[in-house]
């Protein structure tokens, strides 16, 4: 009886705590819906896409077969599937460097005299290599295609063919992977090489909305010290009322994990239905086992928050020690910075094994990419101990009823 | 001066907040750092990505490939993988540790001399698909000029030579860069992260303390005290000031040990990187001054405060680079202060020393401003309200 | 029946280098309200902290209903009622369900604890404002809210610490008669305060606390009958010298005559109708005087007396 009644009004005391509310509750909808505008277009979207590059051409000097040119017509082609450029063609190196400055292109392409270089803005990006990787490509094409005529010129035609063959076989492959999105797209795939997926295409950005749930889970520890504020006694002066009265204290405190778990899973619960339903991002895993690592990952939150209300007293200590808790395990779990977690994982794994985030992400990033392995098992036993020892240890600590100072 | 003597004073109560934000900034940033970053080079650099290759095979093909991979590549080689060695592949991939790996199947060279090459090895990649395309497209051309060799009468060998040679003088292609600055160095992306962990400190911190000041009975105190409300106001936002500039200054200086520390030299660009980030300072205190002036506690202000910053360092390429948003999220976020701190930051960044000004820096400088002083007075004219109309 | 309910022997508590109860004893008889009186800091809600086994304690001996008082007594617990120094309820929960919340702590039966609750409502004034949270009450109701949470489950033995902090008159009195009227109905009363008005007002038997000690004990009667001054007369008299002031000071029972400003002050030991001797000897001389006063001993007198310091200091 003095369980429920415990329960009860401990639920009725949370409830009324707006900032409380606020935190569990509004947060993550708030973050997710970040995430959505953020990188949601990443997830939900064919990821096989590419940009089609902006790029210049000019001819310093040249004979009068520009293969070169032959080449760029077959590259930004629209009504091909295997456009990768749009080129603009200038009549002077001037127009073509102002444009290169105004950012109307990514680079341009110098024809002197057969010999094709390249000049771009800036150095280390993904399209200005692949602008240099298509000039190479040219150049070791145009270098295989000259020894072969030099050397076996009887051969040329079935080269040609050989080579006309590749480029549509190229070109099938783009087509059946065709993107459906506004901008125009290549597939990235060939006849030489298959994707080896593990189960569902899985996104990388989907981690940050794994991470966001660890975070809020994890914020539950903020529940659970204030749910231990009137039940201590060199905590509140309820907590004094609470301790000189016949109740069981961990029995109480019980019930006010309970009550605290419970809020803390239906916050979960709705930032998980929001996501699903409401921004169309998909776990890649049945709801109802998100919903069950996340009443698990609810749990830890609280025990964790349980730890701390009983080892801290002072009301400054009581509001920094959860948010410190959280913001660091959030942080290793790569909430912000996206590969420190793996960064962990290939150096120190213990750390990862220890932080209550990194181990709700996992369970439920291993569950999606490659099933009910020994790892996930792990990770759910895992989070079991990280909710029974922090209340365990609590429970010593708390047991005592009677205090030095108060 | 008793208003800005008691605001320092209240600031003690603080010093775990400003530690914890501080360590942060101190500890992610520089790991952001080390895998983004890229070191500074005048000449071209290709993307270069690091792969794995599980090469099953180890036949004459297969090593040749991999050495012409590793031209411009970083690649470690596996000779087998079980099924958890290619799921820590596929992490380390997921993960950005690597961002490409090839698993080339035993029997591989011999199925190229008969011709069977079509799907004949696999690969693993996210769908951050740029990378990966540009991968495949080197490994198709690789595979490309074989098949082509051996179509044209030459044997394995020879094709292996050949397009060896061919690919070393297509690398000899020259590529020359028009801004030689080094748009990834470690001071940019140290900064850029920076934006998160100032605003937090303060913004957090000035909603606090203000927050205080408003508790009813000491707001009234105050207020019958005989200062006007803009000697009252004035020292605390002094206070408040000293105390932002000296965590904007131990920022800025702890990135200019990294940076020499890693032997980059921006001493040219610090003064615009400072500047920066003293005009974000002030637009953390103007928010952090508006969330004061209608949260009730303490707790709404960090509340509130987190969801603000977090938001817009996801929104803004922060977190999450410009180059990734959708143009609809990059149009929102122009009407955001952390989007301006980071184009300030890529100006300085993409330009060299006497460009900066002529690029849209000040413009980034001058908007940032001006947000500072929008929060600012919409936290005057709410408090000022406040206080006339008692609420 | 006189039964001891509280008995305190030799009660020591240190915190660190600071004796704050040194070897103090105590005991409440069944049905009495005693009052322990002391001022800020003499130890009075450490005592009663150790007696409910809030607090530890470095010596003595604690029995409360006969039996060992102790962390886990929760059967001595449930007979025990408590009102603390600061207002202690939920801040989101209705004056209702404070009530009902703390009051379940004591009893398990739903219905007991309902007509219980109601009761505690009705007796403290609060059933207008059942369904208002404490932060729109104003102070005084929140004291009764603070004494209905700790009445409501109708304990044997109730402590009182200082309830009356900072409340306006008409609700000290309320509370005041509630104490009264609660005691009639048969509980135990252990009332902490430095306010002595309260304390002889209210208090059957009083302990007066100092530094940890008890100093002195007994009824408000004989605890004034312990001192030499039994009156004091404070006469206004712009003339007088040190002549007159001897010729008072050999009227009868009169042992002690000074002058302060223009005042006179005499303290009597005793007798009848001094006012009127000393009145008699300032007409036969024919002296002018002013405004007469005349006051009965204080337990602040008392304490002034034991310890050389004023209660209220």
């Amino acid at each position: 009886m003095d369980f429920l009644h415990v329960f009860r009004y401990q639920l009725k005391n949370l409830l009324g705590k707006r900032w409380l509310i606020g935190w569990n509750f509004v947060f993550p909808l708030v973050l997710s819906t970040a995430f959505y505008f953020g990188f949601g277009n990443m997830i939900k979207n064919d990821p096989n896409s590419f940009e089609i590059i902006p790029v210049g051409y000019y001819v310093e000097q040249t004979d009068s077969d520009d293969s070169f040119a032959v080449f760029l017509d077959t590259l930004s082609d629209k009504n091909s599937d295997t456009q990768y450029l749009t080129v603009t063609n200038y009549q002077d190196k001037s127009s073509a460097e102002d444009a290169l400055k105004e950012g109307k292109i990514t680079g341009y392409y110098i024809n002197t005299n057969g010999k094709i270089s390249l000049r771009v803005a800036e150095s280390n990006t993904v399209r200005t290599t692949t602008l240099n990787q298509l000039m190479k490509s040219y150049v070791s094409s145009s270098t295989m295609v000259n020894r072969i005529m030099k050397e076996h010129p009887e051969k040329l035609q079935d080269v040609m063919t050989s080579l006309a063959d590749s480029q549509k076989s190229m070109a099938k492959t783009s087509d059946s992977k065709k993107n459906t999105s506004a901008k125009s797209s290549r597939s990235i795939d060939s006849s030489y090489l298959t994707r080896h997926v593990f189960g569902k295409d899985y996104s990388q950005f989907m981690q940050y909305f794994l991470s966001l749930l660890a975070m809020s889970s994890l914020f539950a520890s903020w529940i659970s010290t204030t749910m231990m504020e009137p039940l201590c006694a060199n905590v509140s002066e309820c907590g004094k009322r609470f301790e000189v009265a016949p109740v069981h204290k961990l029995s109480a405190i019980l019930a006010g994990t309970l009550a605290g778990t419970i809020l803390q899973f239906l916050a979960n619960c709705i930032v998980v239905i929001y996501i699903q339903f409401g921004l169309g991002i998909h776990f890649g895993v049945p709801l109802i086992t998100v919903f069950g690592i996340l009443a698990l990952g609810s749990a830890v939150g609280i025990a964790s928050g349980v730890l701390i209300g009983s080892i801290c007293k002072k009301q400054v200590t009581r509001i920094l020690m959860p948010l410190i808790y959280t913001m660091v395990c959030s942080f290793l779990s790569g909430l912000m910075v996206g590969f420190i977690k793996q960064l962990i994982e290939d150096t120190v794994p213990i750390v990862n094994r220890l932080n209550p985030a990194a181990v709700l992400t996992d369970s439920l990033y291993v569950l999606a990419n490659y099933g009910r392995t020994q790892r996930y098992v792990t990770d759910i036993i895992t989070m079991i101990i990280m909710i029974v020892i922090p209340l365990l240890i609590s429970g010593i600590i708390l047991g005592r009823r009677n205090y030095a100072s108060i | 001066m008793p208003v800005f003597k008691a605001t320092m004073k209240s600031m003690k109560a603080y010093v775990g907040t400003f530690v914890i934000y501080l360590m942060v900034f101190m500890l992610f940033g520089p790991i952001q750092a080390n895998g983004i970053s890229k070191s500074q080079d005048t000449m071209f650099q290709d993307e270069g990505i690091q792969l794995t290759v599980v090469d099953q095979d180890q036949s004459e093909i297969s090593k040749g490939l991999i050495h012409y991979l590793k031209a411009e590549d970083q690649v470690t080689i596996l000779h087998k993988a079980n099924k958890k060695a290619l799921e820590n592949l596929n992490d380390d991939i997921l993960f950005d540790r690597q961002q490409y790996a090839l698993i080339i199947p035993k029997g591989f060279g011999s199925n190229v001399e008969e011709g069977k090459v079509t799907d004949s090895m696999e690969y693993i990649q996210t769908n951050r698909s740029a990378s990966g395309y540009l991968m495949n497209q080197k490994i198709n051309t690789y595979l490309e000029h074989i098949m082509v060799y051996l179509t044209g009468g030459y044997d394995l060998s020879s094709a292996i030579q050949n397009t060896e040679s061919d690919m070393k003088e297509a690398r000899e292609s020259q590529v020359s860069i028009k801004n030689a600055e080094n748009a990834r160095s470690r001071s940019r992306v140290i900064f850029t992260f920076n934006a998160y962990s100032l605003l937090m400190i303060l913004t957090v911190f000035t909603g606090s303390i203000l927050n205080q000041f408003k508790n009813p009975d000491l707001a009234n105190r105050i207020r019958v005290g005989g200062l006007s409300f803009h000697k009252r106001y004035g020292g605390m936002i002094s206070a408040l000031l000293v105390m932002s500039l000296t965590v904007t200054t131990f920022v800025i200086g702890f990135t200019a040990l990294d940076a020499r520390l890693h032997g980059e030299s921006f001493l040219v660009k610090l003064p615009y990187y400072a500047l920066n980030s003293y005009v974000l300072m002030l637009v953390a205190l103007g928010i952090g001054y508006f969330l004061s002036s209608f949260s009730k506690d303490e707790n709404t202000v960090n509340m509130v405060a987190n969801m603000i910053n977090l938001t817009m360092c996801f929104l803004c390429g922060i977190f999450v680079d410009q180059s990734l948003l959708t143009e609809g999220v990059l149009q929102a976020a122009h009407f955001m202060p952390l989007f301006w701190y980071a184009e300030a930051i890529k100006q300085v960044a993409c330009n060299s020393g006497d460009a900066i000004l002529g690029s849209g820096y000040p413009m980034s400088i001058l908007i940032q401003i001006l947000f500072a002083v929008a929060f600012f007075a919409a936290g005057l004219i709410i408090s000022r309200k406040r206080e006339t109309y008692n609420v | 029946m006189n039964d001891t309910i509280v008995q305190v022997d030799s009660l020591v508590k240190r915190y660190g280098e600071n004796v704050a109860v040194d070897h103090f004893s105590l005991d409440v008889k069944q049905g009495e309200i005693l009052g322990l009186l002391g001022p800020n800091g003499s130890g009075k809600t450490t005592t009663i902290n150790c007696i409910l086994s809030l607090l530890n304690y470095d010596k003595g001996h604690i029995q409360v209903f006969g039996q060992d008082m102790a962390p886990d007594r929760q059967d001595i617990k449930r007979r025990i009622g408590v009102v603390l120094q600061n207002v202690a309820v939920l801040a989101n929960l209705t004056v209702e369900e404070n009530i009902d919340f703390f009051c379940g702590l004591y009893i398990k039966d739903k219905r007991e604890r309902k007509a219980c609750v109601q009761d505690a409502l009705k007796f403290t004034g609060l059933t207008d404002y059942r369904k208002y949270k404490p932060k729109k009450l104003s102070g005084g109701l929140l004291r009764r809210l603070n004494i209905a949470c700790g009445i409501a489950h109708k304990p044997e033995l109730i402590f009182f610490d200082e309830p009356t902090v900072a409340v306006d008159p008409q609700s000290r009195n309320a509370i005041l008669e509630g104490i009264r009227e609660m005691n009639r109905r048969g509980s135990t009363i252990v009332y902490t305060s430095h306010y002595m008005e309260e304390v002889e007002e209210l208090c059957t038997r009083i302990v007066i606390m100092d530094h940890g000690k008890n100093v002195a004990e007994g009824t408000s009667q004989s605890l004034k009958a312990s001192l030499k001054n039994r009156e004091t007369i404070r006469i206004n008299m712009p003339v007088h010298d040190d002549a007159l002031l001897s010729e008072l000071r050999e009227i009868n029972h009169i042992y002690d005559v000074r002058a302060e400003g223009e005042d006179v002050i005499l303290k009597c030991d005793g007798g009848e109708h001094n006012l009127v001797h000393v009145l008699s000897t300032l007409e036969e001389k024919h002296l002018p005087f002013g405004r007469v006063t005349t006051e009965l001993p204080t337990l602040n007198d008392v304490f002034l007396e034991i310890t050389g310091k004023e209660l209220r200091d």
